[in-house]
C-alpha cells in the first residue's frame, strides 16, 4: 500500500508461526503446523484492517501474534516504528497499554467473581498510579462511553445480556486509551439485533478516538462494511491484500471471488454467479504443494501444483497471490 | 388439513417450568408446511423457533416443558391419514420420529456418538425403521446415502469415527442419517450456523438437491436472514414465542410489514449495498428477559413506532394479504386501532 511511514502504527514483515506436533507421551516433536506462514501487511493510524479467512487460516493466530501473547517462529512486527518482537518482555510491557484486543465470547471474557467496575479498573491499575478516585472517575466515563449507566458498575457479568458483555469487554479494552485494538471476531456470538448496535458502536468510538483495528472476522458482509483495507487468509497465507474496493469491487483471486460468491445476501432475487467450492480446507500439518488453494481452485493448472504464486501487486496496493491474476 | 399440507401447527402453546420460574416458550404459533416447500423460521435467541421444532418431534424436555394448548396435524402420505401428534402414543411415535419426520442439528459434533462408526450410527437408523432388512442391505444403504450425501470414497469412509472427519463431513452424516429412511420432513435446526461459508454454500446446495430429488418438505430455522433469503419458499418470523410475521418470501424481503422484521432486515451489513462505515439502523435496545415479558405487544419496548395500544394489548394476526399475515397494531384495520 502507497505509504508515508510516519502514518505507519503497525507493519508485519514476513511472520511465521509454527505449532510443533507432538506425538506420544514424552512428546517428541514430529512436524509443524505451519499456523501463519509469511503474512506482512501495514496498518495506518485511524485505519480498520479486516482480516477475513475460514477455520484455520490463521486469522486468530495473528491477533495474538501482533500483540506478544503468543511467541512468533520468525518475522517482524513493528508497532510505531519499534520492533516489538525482539525487544526485551520488560521493556515491552509497558507498551501493551497501546495495544488490547476484545474477544469473541463475551460469556467466557469477563471474571464472573468480578464486579463490572472492577473488571475495567483492573488495567488501570495494572498500568497506571491512578488513586481509588481516579480510577472510579475513568470507570464512569468508560461507561458512559460505551452507552452503559454508571449503577452498573456495581454488578456482576451475569446480570447482562451478550451485547452489554460485549460493551463491557469493549470498555476494558480501551481503559488505558490504547492506540491499536484486536478485535476477534467481536461481534460473531451476538443476536442479530444486537450485531448491529456493537458494529456501530465500534465504527463511532474508531472514528471519535481515532483508534487502529486489526478486525478479525469470517463474515464478509461485516468486512465489507467495517474495514478500509482487507487481508484474505487462506491457510496460513496471504491470498489477496487490498482497499475494501480492490476486495468487494475488483478482486481477482479465485478463492476471494469463491468467498464472496457463498455468502448468503438477504435478498431472494440477487442474483450472482455461485462459484461452488470443491472438498474441504486441507490440513495445515501437510498442506498442498505448489499454490495451496490448487486442490480446491476452479481455475487450478498443473502450474498450481508445482509453483508457489508469488504474492504481486496488480494495481497501485492491490496484491494478490495467483499465477493468473 | 388442508390438501396442499403436509404439516399445520394449530395455536400452539408450551411453557417451561423451570427453578428459576416459568417461561412462556411458546404463545399461540401456527405455521403451515406445505409438501415439497421450505419454510423458513428466522429468528434470535430465545424467540422459540426451536422449542416449536422440538414439540413436532415431541422431544421437548419433560418434566419442564407442558404443551399447554394447540395442535400439529401431520399428514401420513402412505396411510394418508391426518394425525395430531400430541395425541399420538408414544410408541406410534416413534414410527414417526426419525422415520417420517427427521431432524439435524447445528453442532453435528455433539448430535453424533462418538464411540461408534457413521455406518453403524445410519445403519442403527435404517434397521429400527425397516426390521425386515437384512444388515448387509443395511450397510449399502448407508454407503449409498453418504454417497448421495457427497461424501468421497464412501465405501471407506462408512467405518470412520466421527472423529475422523471435519464438520462439514459430520453435517452430510446427519443429512445422510436423516434422509436414510426416506422421511416427509426434515427440520434443519441452523444446519449451517457452526460451518464455514463456503462448507455453508455446499450443504444448503445439496439440501436444495435432495429436496428435489427426494421430494420433501424442509423446516428451515436460521438466525441468518440470508440463508432463508435464497433457500426458503415461505418464512415465519418469532420474537418471544410469537410468529410476528410470516409471508412468501419475496414479501418478506423486499415489503415487510412487522416493524421487527424490518429492523432485522436493517441490522445486517450487506454485500449487494450500503457504504462503508455507514451507520446501520437496527433495533434499539435488547431482547426482555424471557421470564418477565412486556405486556401488551412483546415487541414494544423497542418498536420506533410503539403507541398506547402496542403497550397494553397483543395484536391479533391479521391477514393483510394472501398468505402474508402480522401481528402488530400499525396493520389491524383502522376501526379496530382506535377502538
Amino acid at each position: 500500500m502507497s505509504d508515508n511511514n510516519s502514518d505507519v502504527l503497525l507493519e508485519v514483515n514476513d511472520l511465521v508461526k509454527w505449532f510443533p506436533i507432538k506425538r506420544g507421551f514424552f512428546g517428541g516433536v514430529q512436524g509443524n503446523v505451519k499456523a501463519v506462514d509469511g503474512v506482512s501487511f501495514k496498518i495506518k493510524k485511524g485505519e480498520i484492517l479486516g482480516l477475513v479467512g475460514e477455520t484455520g487460516s490463521g486469522k486468530t493466530t495473528i491477533g495474538r501474534l501482533v500483540l506478544r501473547l503468543i511467541p512468533h517462529t520468525k518475522g517482524q512486527v513493528l508497532f510505531d516504528g519499534i520492533d516489538i518482537t525482539a525487544m526485551d518482555y520488560s521493556k515491552f510491557r509497558p507498551m501493551k497499554k497501546d495495544m488490547q484486543i476484545i474477544f469473541q465470547d463475551p460469556y467466557s471474557s469477563l471474571n464472573p467473581r468480578m464486579t463490572i467496575g472492577e473488571i475495567i479498573a483492573e488495567p488501570l491499575i495494572v498500568h497506571t498510579k491512578m488513586s481509588t478516585k481516579e480510577r472510579e472517575k475513568r470507570v464512569y466515563e468508560l461507561l458512559e462511553l460505551v452507552t452503559l449507566r454508571p449503577e452498573h458498575a456495581r454488578r456482576y457479568p451475569h446480570e447482562f445480556s451478550g451485547g452489554q458483555r460485549q460493551r463491557i469487554g469493549i470498555a476494558r479494552a480501551l481503559a488505558l486509551k490504547p492506540r491499536f485494538i484486536v478485535a476477534d471476531e467481536p461481534i460473531s456470538a451476538l443476536d442479530v439485533s444486537i450485531q448491529a448496535q456493537i458494529t456501530n458502536l465500534l465504527i463511532d468510538l474508531q472514528g471519535r478516538l481515532g483508534l487502529s483495528f486489526l478486525f478479525i472476522a469470517h463474515d464478509l458482509s461485516v468486512i465489507k462494511h467495517m474495514c478500509d483495507s482487507v487481508l484474505v487468509l487462506y491457510l496460513g497465507k496471504v491470498m489477496e491484500y487490498g482497499t475494501n474496493a480492490d476486495i468487494f469491487q475488483q478482486s481477482r483471486h479465485p478463492y476471494t471471488q469463491a468467498l464472496l460468491s457463498a455468502v448468503p445476501v438477504p435478498d431472494p432475487d440477487y442474483k450472482r454467479d455461485r462459484i461452488l467450492l470443491q472438498g474441504e480446507i486441507p490440513s495445515p500439518i501437510d498442506p498442498p504443494s505448489g499454490c495451496v488453494f490448487h486442490t480446491r481452485c476452479p481455475y487450478a493448472t498443473d502450474k498450481c501444483k508445482t509453483d508457489v504464486p508469488e504474492l504481486r501487486e496488480v494495481a497501485p496496493g492491490h496484491l494478490v497471490a495467483c499465477h493468473y491474476a | 388439513m388442508d390438501k396442499s399440507n403436509i404439516l399445520e401447527i394449530k395455536d400452539l402453546h408450551v411453557t417451561f417450568y423451570t427453578e428459576d420460574g416459568v417461561v412462556r416458550a411458546l404463545h399461540g404459533v401456527s405455521y403451515d408446511v406445505p409438501e415439497n416447500e421450505t419454510l423458513g423460521v428466522v429468528g434470535e435467541s430465545g424467540c422459540g423457533k426451536s422449542v416449536t421444532a422440538l414439540s413436532v418431534m415431541r422431544l421437548l424436555p419433560r418434566p419442564q416443558a407442558r404443551v399447554e394448548q394447540g395442535e400439529i396435524w401431520f399428514r401420513d402420505k402412505d396411510t394418508g391419514e391426518e394425525i395430531n401428534l400430541l395425541n399420538l402414543p408414544e410408541e406410534h411415535m416413534r414410527h414417526i420420529r426419525g422415520n417420517k419426520i427427521s431432524m439435524i442439528f447445528q453442532e453435528p459434533m455433539t448430535a453424533l456418538n462418538p464411540v461408534y462408526t457413521v455406518g453403524d450410527q445410519i445403519e442403527e437408523a435404517v434397521l429400527i425403521h425397516n426390521p425386515k432388512m437384512s444388515q448387509k442391505e443395511a450397510r449399502e444403504r448407508a454407503i449409498e446415502m453418504l454417497k448421495t450425501v457427497g461424501i468421497p470414497a464412501p465405501e471407506k469412509r462408512v467405518d470412520d469415527f466421527p472423529h475422523q472427519m471435519s464438520g462439514g463431513m459430520r453435517q452430510r452424516v446427519m443429512i445422510a442419517m436423516a434422509l436414510s429412511t426416506n422421511p416427509e420432513i426434515l427440520i434443519a435446526d441452523e444446519p449451517t450456523t457452526a460451518l464455514d461459508v463456503t462448507i455453508q454454500a455446499q450443504i444448503l446446495e445439496l439440501m436444495n438437491k435432495l429436496q428435489e430429488q427426494f421430494g420433501m418438505s424442509i423446516i428451515l430455522i436460521t438466525h441468518n436472514l440470508g440463508v432463508v433469503a435464497q433457500n426458503a419458499d415461505k418464512i415465519a418470523v418469532m420474537y418471544l414465542g410469537r410468529i410476528v410475521e410470516k409471508a412468501p418470501v419475496r414479501e418478506i424481503f423486499h415489503d415487510p410489514k412487522h416493524p421487527y422484521t424490518e429492523g432485522l432486515l436493517a441490522s445486517v451489513p450487506r454485500l449487494d449495498k450500503g457504504g462503508l462505515k455507514e451507520h446501520l439502523p437496527g433495533i434499539s435496545g435488547s431482547l426482555p428477559s424471557p421470564y418477565n415479558p412486556p405486556p401488551g405487544c412483546k415487541f414494544h419496548p423497542r418498536c420506533p413506532y410503539a403507541f398506547d395500544k402496542c403497550r397494553v394489548e397483543e395484536p391479533p394476526q391479521v391477514e393483510i394479504s394472501p398468505g402474508h399475515t402480522v401481528c402488530c397494531w400499525l396493520h389491524t384495520k383502522e376501526e379496530t386501532r382506535h377502538e
